[in-house]
């Protein structure tokens, strides 16, 4: 029961050239929303912008359509944030630090190399300012051509502040070194990195497959060279009426 | 002093045992099948629900189509089970659960045979079955099976000497070693009066001795799958739960008849038979249905908290009654003394399994710690109408 | 010194598999005990047998597709799993919820708890050996819970009714009423429940002092939900970092003191109660009208470039949805942050040193559901 989209009355002629939205897809999708004729293809067409007519009001402003990016905009986060006492805390320069949307607000995330995603993570837990003794997840993303990345969401229950620690390495040298002697907790969701990625945990104490077969050790279902195929067909109101647009 | 006749009355006495065997033994059968129809409606009316209902009126013929689902099931073995024991086992556990009954006098005139030392004869036939788990428990070479084997080896052996600790208290009493006498001691008072320290123990060792919960850990199901009988199939494995329920029988029934009087309290001896069976049943049905309700009302114990009930609470405590009966015996103390000794014993008993369970100091309750509401619901608009927020 | 008599024997711990399918493993789960005598000196959990491949499913649903996989993903308490996944967007997309649908979700998210924890109840008195007794008094609740979620969604256990923004449709007209008179059965069985298990002396025999965790080993093993209050850290979301309407509730966080199996029994017991207190503030709270999805959303939902991590309290603990999107409408990568997954990684480290029984009331009380901890 979505609402649509206001039916645009013009086409919007910057809409050609659209990049691919979804970047798993190999072929980028055709424009062929650009066709003035077809109204309700507009409703497809804007990646949830706000068109220039309607005034709807409770949106706030996006990122320009022609330079539609496929990251997040970084922005630093104000003085005193947490990512400065990490840097203090463990001597570590940080390769980027920017904010990422939280429950309420915003929280920070700092980018570390990955040989000093140890020395960082005991300070986190260790130094009493920090606290962060809660490691809430661990994940692994694949970016494809940036390489692939290990995110580490830390918490501390104290004093009820987190940070995102990330590192990120190459495909031909997917080496992370293990934090599973700093939270027991990483044991498994490292396992589950490596089953998924292919990301090698050095020093983990127990480096078997977890949630794969036995040997299915060198098949990384999560990458992005695994594709999958799209889940075509839509429940209820079809929107591919009059939209000559592929699914994507 | 034997008494009257047993109940056919034919010249040969062994043909009239062999027919007296032969009529028990179906009988029996019959009646352990209804067993399980009983144990299940009762449990499922405990449990919220109904049981069977729909073989039959009632659910009557269950027994029925279940013994021919079990008959046609494949006779499984294990191929690396050892055959003797494996095959074994099952008799050696059935057979002695029946073998009890011949001791037993249903009523004043009913019985199979007269044996003078019957209840050691009881006692002793019926702790022969742990043998049969062992073997069970080593012939299906099967882990589960082992560990089932050894702790049901461990539960009957020392669950059986309080039960004979508890006994020997009431032939003390009583002053005769056979059930028959028993059952005329009891006349005007039963023996639980007198011993209701001994019907407390019996009681529980009961329940272990025939293995049913709360203290089925040779065959818990949750954690070793069935245990002892995880590999038989089909009739065999179904001999082993009628066995069960023979046991059962064979206990509700000794408990019936020494210690709250048979078929002789309270009416006495010159009522007809009929009145004496029912009464024998009746009592029996008693025991059965406070088994049954232990069933659907208790967790399983672990075996170590079983084992230092077994050795640390009951046996002590028997011990002391048979002491304190001694006691009473050797100075011709008047009979109400039993009660006293034996009631104070039963106090006793009552607050250790309170103690043990809770030893050490009372536990902190949970805290609760308060969430208080930081936000309202913003006013609804004028239109809706306010509500309380 | 070793004698040669006793050198001969040798002495070996024995492995017990409890394997995938085990009456009291919880769903297709495989454990391996090493056992010495009754003592158990290794416990090595394999899982991943109903592994599905849900984050990279989750890649090629959209954000509409998606719900009905998050649904599956925690089938005891969904409404929890589709919740965090739809907060998820909605931060991202930067979408506000109406009032009424936001009650409704708390409102259906609680009385799932509640059916949630009646199914641990259940299953853990099998556990415990009561034959069961526990099973057939918690059941019942769950039917009564279930009949309502099929009114409100049409499906009895994958409901799928979260959208972005809101709800699909409209609750029904008695909505009210049914909540009161499902909450009168649900309070009948916490009775039932509480009086058949919680003083019974067997029952605290085999419950008290096994498995006990305390606080820092709880935190360092990531665990959370009633694992972690029970040892006796005062964490909850609900409270800590209130998502939806709860900070506009009154209630209470049970705390426990020892960590053991039978304080984790007492707090999910008593959050059952918290949870029809919720829920009887959220119907008094509910606006009797009003939309019930977020105005003006697209009809295909893209989210900017961006990432979150959200993370709501289901009933077996802290699940987190961590989305990274760029710019489509399909996430980019959606990891699920199982509470199943962390609680079961400290298995092992409870279970040792314990008996064989006591493991298995270990693994009860830990409240694992398996397509949770295998998505």
């Amino acid at each position: 029961m979505t609402l649509p989209d206001g039916q645009e009355p013009e086409a919007k002629p910057d809409d050609a050239g659209q990049p691919a939205a979804s970047a798993p897809e190999p072929g980028a999708e055709q424009p062929s929303e650009a066709a003035p004729s077809t109204p309700e293809a507009g409703t497809d067409a804007p990646k949830a912008e706000k068109p220039p007519a309607a005034a709807k009001a409770e949106r706030p402003a996006r990122p320009a359509k022609e330079a539609e990016p496929k990251t997040a905009p970084r922005v630093a986060p104000p003085a005193e944030s947490v990512n400065e006492a990490v840097a203090a805390a463990s001597g570590v320069t940080l390769s980027a630090v920017y904010i990422v949307p939280d429950w309420k607000g915003e929280s920070v995330a700092v980018e570390v190399s990955r040989d000093d995603v140890p020395a960082v993570l005991a300070a986190c837990r260790d130094d009493e300012r920090l606290d962060m003794k809660y490691l809430r997840c661990l994940s692994g993303v694949d970016w494809q051509e940036e390489g692939l990345e290990v995110v580490y969401h830390l918490y501390s229950l104290s004093k009820k502040r987190g940070i995102t620690v990330k590192t990120r390495v190459s495909y031909d040298d997917a080496n992370v070194p293990s934090v599973a002697s700093v939270y027991p907790a990483a044991e498994w969701h490292e396992r589950e990195a490596r089953d998924m990625f292919g990301i090698n945990f050095t020093g983990h104490p127990d480096p078997r497959p977890l949630l794969l077969p036995d040997d299915m050790i060198d098949h990384f279902p999560l990458r992005k060279d695994n594709p999958l195929q799209e889940i075509e067909e839509w429940q209820g109101d079809s929107l591919r009426e009059g939209a000559g647009e592929e699914e994507e | 002093m034997l008494l009257s006749a047993p109940a056919i009355d034919i010249d040969q006495p062994f043909v009239n045992a062999a027919l007296g065997l032969i009529a028990f033994t179906l009988v029996m059968t019959v009646g352990v099948m209804y067993a399980t129809w009983y144990e299940r409606k009762i449990v499922a009316r405990m449990q919220y629900r109904l049981g069977p209902t729909r073989t039959g009126p009632f659910g009557l013929l269950q027994p029925i189509a279940d013994t021919f689902k079990l008959l046609t099931k494949e006779d499984l073995r294990p191929a690396t089970a050892d055959f003797v024991a494996f095959e074994l086992a099952v008799f050696l556990i059935f057979v002695p659960a029946l073998m009890v009954f011949v001791a037993v006098p249903f009523t004043a005139g009913w019985f199979i045979s007269a044996i003078p030392l019957s209840l050691l004869y009881i006692i002793a036939v019926s702790s022969l079955s742990f043998i049969g788990f062992l073997l069970a428990g080593w012939g299906s070479d099967s882990k589960y099976a082992l560990l089932g084997g050894m702790r049901a080896a461990a539960q009957l052996i020392s669950y059986e000497i309080p039960l004979i600790l508890a006994l020997v208290g009431t032939v003390m009493v009583t002053g005769t070693i056979d059930v028959y006498q028993m059952i005329l001691y009891q006349d005007t008072v039963p023996l639980i009066v007198w011993q209701p320290l001994g019907f407390m123990i019996f009681l529980i060792a009961s329940i272990a001795e025939v293995e049913r919960p709360p203290f089925d850990i040779p065959t818990g199901e949750s954690e070793v799958a069935g245990g002892v009988f995880i590999e038989y199939s089909g009739i065999r494995w179904s001999m082993f739960q009628l066995s069960s329920y023979v046991n059962m029988y064979a206990f509700a029934l000794l408990g019936a008849f020494v210690f709250v009087g048979g078929w002789e309290w309270p009416f006495g001896t010159d009522v007809g038979w009929g009145l004496q069976l029912l009464l024998t049943l009746v009592k029996m049905s008693l025991f059965i249905v406070f088994y049954l309700w232990v069933r659907a009302s208790f967790p399983r114990l672990r075996p170590d908290q079983l084992m230092s009930y077994a050795w640390k609470v009951l046996i002590p405590f028997s011990l002391a009654q048979i002491f304190f009966n001694g006691f009473i015996i050797v100075y011709d103390l008047p009979d109400v003394a039993y009660l006293i000794s034996s009631g104070l014993l039963t106090a006793g008993l009552g607050y250790s399994a309170i103690f043990i369970v809770r030893r050490g100091e009372p536990r902190k309750p949970l805290q609760m710690v308060p969430v208080r509401a930081t936000a309202r619901r913003p006013e609804p608009a004028p239109a809706t109408g306010g509500a309380a927020s | 010194m070793v004698a040669e008599h006793e050198r001969s024997l040798e002495v070996v711990d024995i492995p017990i598999n409890m394997g995938p399918q085990h009456p009291s493993t919880h769903g297709v789960f495989r454990m391996v005990l090493m056992v010495d005598g009754e003592k158990c000196v290794d416990v090595i959990p394999h899982i991943g047998y109903m592994h599905r491949g849900g984050e990279k499913l989750m890649e090629a649903m959209d954000f509409r597709q998606g719900i009905g996989y998050c649904d599956r993903t925690e089938y005891l308490a969904q409404f929890s799993a589709e919740l965090a996944y739809v907060i998820a967007v909605e931060r991202l997309m930067d979408v506000q919820v109406p009032e009424r649908a936001e009650y409704i979700r708390v409102i259906l998210t609680e009385l799932n708890r509640l059916s949630s924890h009646f199914m641990f109840m259940g299953a853990f008195g099998i556990d415990a050996g009561v034959f069961g007794t526990s099973f057939t008094y918690a059941f019942p609740q769950r039917e009564y819970l279930q009949e309502l979620f099929e009114e409100v969604s049409g499906d009895r256990l994958m409901y799928a009714y979260f959208r972005v923004g809101g709800l699909a449709w409209e609750v029904t007209d008695n909505f009210v009423q049914r909540c009161h008179e499902v909450l009168k059965h649900t309070q009948q069985g916490i009775r039932d429940i509480d009086e058949l298990l919680t003083k019974n002396e067997i029952f605290i025999g085999r419950c008290q002092g096994i498995g006990a965790f305390t606080a820092d080993q709880a935190i360092a093993y990531g665990l959370s939900g009633p694992m972690l209050r029970a040892s006796g850290v005062p964490w909850d979301l609900r409270k800590d970092e209130p998502y939806s309407v709860y900070d506009r509730f009154n209630f209470e966080i049970p705390v426990g003191n020892y960590g053991d199996v039978y304080d984790r029994y007492l707090v999910r017991l008593e959050e059952m109660r918290q949870s029809v207190s919720i829920v009887e503030q959220a119907l008094e709270q509910l606006p009797a009208e009003g939309p019930i999805v977020a105005e003006k959303l697209p009809r295909r939902l893209r989210t900017p470039p961006g990432e979150v991590y959200a993370k709501v309290e289901a009933p077996r603990g802290e699940w987190g949805v961590y989305l990274v999107s760029k710019g489509g409408d399909k996430p980019y990568r959606l990891k699920m942050r199982s509470p199943s997954f962390c609680n079961l990684s400290a298995l092992r480290e409870m279970c040792l040193d314990q008996f064989l029984a006591d493991t298995v009331m270990i693994l009860g009380s830990m409240d694992i559901v398996l397509c949770c901890v295998d998505r």
